[in-house]
C-alpha cells in the first residue's frame, strides 16, 4: 500500500502541490487526470523520491521512499525519457534492467516476448539501432516494456499513452489490465485521456492546482462524472 | 525576407546571452571572467611578443614565417575536423516556418564564421601585419596580408565543415582527413619543398599577387556551392538520422567486466557512454593527445626545468584522463539519470564502477609516461610510481567528492570545443588542487623527511586510499551524494543547463 500523509511541494515559495491524506490498496488501478500544470508529474516525482518534499512523507509497504530503498524493489517505473538510457540498442537496455532485477536469462525472454505483439516487429530483431534513433511511440514502448519487464508489484506510469499509435494504446489497455490480473500489481497511471483512464482504472483521483479534488471509484459511471467536471469547468472559464 | 534574416540573428544572439552558462554563481562567473581575459591577454602578448623578435631580424625572418603558413593550415583543419561543431542541429526549429532553405543554410554558413578557430590565429596576424609587414613594406601589403590570411582561415573553415558534413553522411569518410594525414606527413619526410611553396604564398600576399587572392576565393565558392548542395539534404530534421549501433554487448551486458558482477555492469555501461556520444568520445579522444605532448615534453624538451616543473607536468600526464571523465562523473549521465536513481540499484557498486574506471584510465597513462620518463632520465621511476598512487587514491577521492557538487546538465551529444556545459565552479577548484596538492604535500614533507622520505609520503597516501575505497566512497562520496541528491537531479532536469 502506498499512504501519503501531509505532502507538500513548494517551488519558489508557491505551493504546487498539497495533499493531506492519500491511500493507495494493493492491486488497484489508480488513475490521474487533471489540466496541464494540476501536479501530476510532481507527485510521481514525489512517490520515486526523484524531488525532495518540504512537508509529509510517502511510504510504500510502510517504508518511507525517501529514507529506504527497499521499495525500489517491487517498484518500476516509466515517467519521461529520462528513464531511458538512449545510446544502449533496446537489447542491451533490456539486458541491463533485468540483470538490475536479478532476471534469468530465460526469464527475461520469456517476459519479452509477450511484449512481441506490443513491439510489433519495430524494437528486438534484426535492427540494431539505438533508443535515441527509434520513433518517439517506439521509444515509450520500450520504456513501458522496461517497467513491466520487472515483473514489479507497484508500477508507475505517466501518460503511457502519449505518443503511442490507436492500436498500441489498445493493446497497451489490454496489456496492463491482464498485468494486473495476473500479479495483483498495484498501478498508478496519470493520462489527460479520460476515456483510456475510465477504461482500465478502478479509482481515479482529479488534481487541480496540486490539490485532490474528486477521489471516483470507477463503478461504470466515473466517465460521466469527469466529463461533467472538466466541461463544467470550462464553461465556468468561457463565461469568466 | 530583411526581416527574417533579421530575426535568426537576433535569435542567435538570445540563444549566446540567454544560456544557462550565465546564470551561475557569481564566482563563477569570476572565474570565467578572469579565465578569458587571461586568455585574451596570453594570446595577445605572444602574438606581439613574436611579431618583435621577428621585426627586429627583417624580411628574411618574415619568409621563415611564411614557411609555416601551409603546415598551420594542415594541422588547423585536422583539429577542427575533429573538434568544429556544426551548427545545423540549432536551425531544427526554424524548418517549420515559411523561411527558404537558401535563407536557412546562409544562417548556418554564417553562424560557423563565428568560432575560436577562426578568431585565435587572427592574434597572431594582426600583430604580424602592424609590427613587420607595416614597417616593411607599407599598408597595402600589411591590408593584403591580413586579408589573404583571413581568407585562407575561411577556406580552412568551409572546408572542415564539408569534411564534417561527409563525415556525418557517411563515416567512411573519416578516411578523408586521415589521408590529409598521412599525406602531410610523407611530404615532410620525402623533404617535398612545401615550405618553400608556403613561403611563395606568405609574398604573393603581401605584394597582392591576383592569383594568391584569386585560388583561395575560388576554392571558398566551390565549397560552398558544395555546402549549399549538402545543406539541402542535411536541412532535415532526421538529419543526424540512426547510424548502425555496434554489435550487441553479448548476452550479459557486463561483456568484458563480467568478472565484476554489479559493478562491471555499471563499468559497461559507462564505458558505452563514453564510446557512443560525441562529447564524451571526443573528450576521452583528447587523451591520447597528452601522451603526445609528453613524448615532446620528455624526448624533444632539452631546457632545464627543475624537478617541481617536471613533477607538475607528469602528473597532469598521467591525471588529465581521469580528471576529464572524473570532473563531470555523474553529470555524464544527466539525461538519463531519474531512470537511475527511481530503478532498484546497489549504490556502492555504482560508485565502484565510476572509481576503477578512473583508475584504469590512470593507470593506462602511467605506463608510457612511466617509460617516457625513463628513457629522458628526467625523475626517478619510485617518484612517478608514487604520484600515480597518489592520483588513483587521494586524487580519485577529491574528484569524486567534488563531482557530487556538480548539478550541471551535459548534453552528450553536443560537441565538445569551447563547450563548457555541465563545468562548473567545483571542477575549476578540482583542476586547480588536482596538481597542487600532491605537490604541496611532496613540499613540505620534503622538508622534514627529504626527498625520499617525501616519495614514500606520497606512495603511502596513495596505498591507504586505494585499499580503503569501499570505506571513503560509502562516507565520503554516498554521503556527501546523498545529501545533494535532490539538487542534483533538479539541475538534471533542465533543458539549457
Amino acid at each position: 500500500m502506498i499512504r501519503i500523509t501531509n505532502l507538500v511541494k513548494r517551488y519558489q515559495g508557491r505551493t504546487v502541490l498539497s495533499i493531506d491524506n492519500l491511500e493507495i490498496q494493493d492491486g488497484e488501478i489508480f488513475g490521474l487526470v487533471g489540466n496541464n500544470g494540476a501536479g501530476k508529474t510532481t507527485l510521481l516525482r514525489l512517490m520515486l523520491d526523484l524531488i525532495r518534499a518540504d512537508k509529509g512523507v510517502v511510504t510504500s509497504d510502510e517504508h518511507p521512499v525517501a529514507s529506504s530503498e527497499k521499495w525500489k524493489d517491487y517498484t518500476a517505473s516509466f515517467l519521461d525519457e529520462s528513464f531511458l538510457i538512449n545510446f544502449l540498442t533496446p537489447e542491451e537496455f533490456f539486458t541491463f534492467i533485468a540483470e538490475e532485477y536479478s532476471l534469468g536469462r530465460e526469464e527475461k525472454s520469456t517476459r519479452l516476448e509477450s511484449f512481441s505483439e506490443f513491439f510489433n516487429g519495430e524494437i528486438l530483431g534484426k535492427q540494431k539501432k539505438y533508443i535515441r534513433d527509434f520513433s518517439r511511440g517506439n521509444r515509450q514502448k520500450i520504456g513501458i516494456a522496461s517497467a513491466l519487464l520487472t515483473g514489479p508489484r507497484v508500477l508507475i506510469l505517466d501518460e503511457p499513452f502519449n505518443g503511442l499509435d490507436p492500436s498500441s494504446q489498445i493493446l497497451l489497455k489490454r496489456m496492463l489490465a491482464d498485468f494486473n490480473t495476473e500479479h495483483g500489481t498495484m498501478m498508478i497511471i496519470s493520462s489527460h485521456d479520460l476515456n483510456h483512464i475510465t477504461e482500465i482504472c478502478t479509482r481515479i483521483a482529479i488534481i487541480e492546482k496540486g490539490v485532490i479534488i474528486r477521489d471516483i471509484k470507477n463503478d461504470g459511471n466515473a466517465m460521466t462524472e469527469l466529463a461533467s467536471y472538466f466541461s463544467v469547468r470550462n464553461e465556468v472559464k468561457g463565461r469568466r | 525576407m530583411k526581416e527574417i534574416r533579421m530575426y535568426l540573428c537576433s535569435h542567435i544572439w538570445k540563444s549566446f546571452i540567454r544560456n544557462e552558462r550565465w546564470r551561475r554563481n557569481l564566482i563563477t562567473k569570476i572565474l570565467y571572467l578572469i579565465m578569458g581575459f587571461y586568455f585574451v591577454m596570453l594570446f595577445l602578448t605572444l602574438g606581439f611578443n613574436f611579431s618583435s623578435s621577428i621585426a627586429e631580424e627583417g624580411r628574411e625572418a618574415a619568409g621563415r614565417f611564411y614557411e609555416w603558413i601551409i603546415w598551420y593550415l594542415l594541422g588547423d583543419y585536422l583539429i577542427r575536423c575533429i573538434l568544429q561543431p556544426f551548427p545545423s542541429l540549432e536551425i531544427i526549429p526554424y524548418l517549420r516556418f515559411r523561411i527558404r532553405r537558401k535563407k536557412l543554410a546562409n544562417s548556418v554558413i554564417a553562424r560557423t564564421l563565428f568560432n575560436l578557430f577562426n578568431i585565435l590565429p587572427l592574434f597572431i596576424i594582426l600583430p604580424f601585419a602592424a609590427r613587420v609587414t607595416l614597417p616593411h613594406e607599407g599598408i597595402v601589403a600589411a591590408s593584403l596580408f591580413t586579408g589573404g590570411c583571413i581568407l585562407l582561415i575561411i577556406l580552412n573553415n568551409m572546408l572542415a565543415l564539408v569534411t564534417g558534413m561527409l563525415i556525418r553522411i557517411k563515416p567512411v569518410n573519416w578516411l578523408i582527413p586521415a589521408g590529409i594525414a598521412v599525406s602531410a606527413a610523407l611530404l615532410y619526410r620525402m623533404e617535398v619543398p612545401v615550405s618553400d611553396f608556403s613561403r611563395t604564398l606568405g609574398f604573393s600576399l603581401t605584394e597582392g599577387r591576383l592569383i594568391a587572392f584569386i585560388i583561395p576565393l575560388g576554392l571558398i565558392a566551390l565549397v560552398v556551392s558544395l555546402m549549399y548542395r549538402l545543406l539541402h539534404q542535411f536541412l532535415r530534421v532526421d538529419h543526424g538520422n540512426a547510424r548502425p549501433a555496434f554489435k550487441h554487448a553479448g548476452k550479459a551486458f557486463s561483456g568484458r567486466f563480467a568478472r565484476l558482477g554489479d559493478t562491471g555492469r555499471y563499468m559497461s555501461l559507462e564505458t558505452a557512454m563514453l564510446a557512443r556520444n560525441r562529447r564524451s568520445r571526443n573528450t576521452m579522444l583528447m587523451v591520447p593527445f597528452f601522451i603526445l605532448y609528453a613524448i615532446v615534453y620528455y624526448l624533444f624538451h632539452d631546457e632545464e626545468t627543475g624537478r617541481f616543473t617536471d613533477m607538475i607536468f607528469t602528473t597532469m600526464f598521467m591525471g588529465l584522463g581521469a580528471m576529464s571523465y572524473g570532473q563531470l562523473l555523474f553529470s555524464w549521465e544527466s539525461t538519463y539519470f531519474d531512470g537511475i536513481m527511481a530503478r532498484k540499484q546497489n549504490f556502492l557498486n555504482y560508485l565502484k564502477a565510476k572509481y576503477y574506471l578512473q583508475v584504469l584510465i590512470t593507470l593506462l597513462l602511467y605506463f608510457p609516461v612511466a617509460a617516457l620518463v625513463m628513457i629522458s632520465g628526467r625523475m626517478s621511476i619510485f617518484l612517478v610510481t608514487a604520484l600515480m598512487l597518489f592520483l588513483a587514491g587521494p586524487n580519485t577521492c577529491l574528484a569524486m567528492v567534488l563531482a557530487t557538487y556538480n548539478d550541471g546538465k551535459v548534453d552528450l551529444n553536443a560537441g565538445t570545443f569551447m563547450n563548457y556545459q555541465g563545468i562548473k565552479g567545483s571542477q575549476f577548484i578540482m583542476t586547480f588542487l588536482f596538481v597542487m596538492i600532491p605537490m604541496a604535500i611532496f613540499k613540505l614533507t620534503g622538508l622534514v623527511v627529504g626527498e625520499t622520505g617525501s616519495t614514500i609520503v606520497i606512495a603511502s597516501l596513495g596505498i591507504i586510499f586505494i585499499l580503503s575505497h569501499e570505506w571513503w566512497l560509502r562516507r565520503l562520496v554516498a554521503g556527501s551524494f546523498s545529501k545533494r541528491r535532490y539538487r542534483l537531479m533538479e539541475g538534471y532536469r533542465k533543458l539549457d543547463a
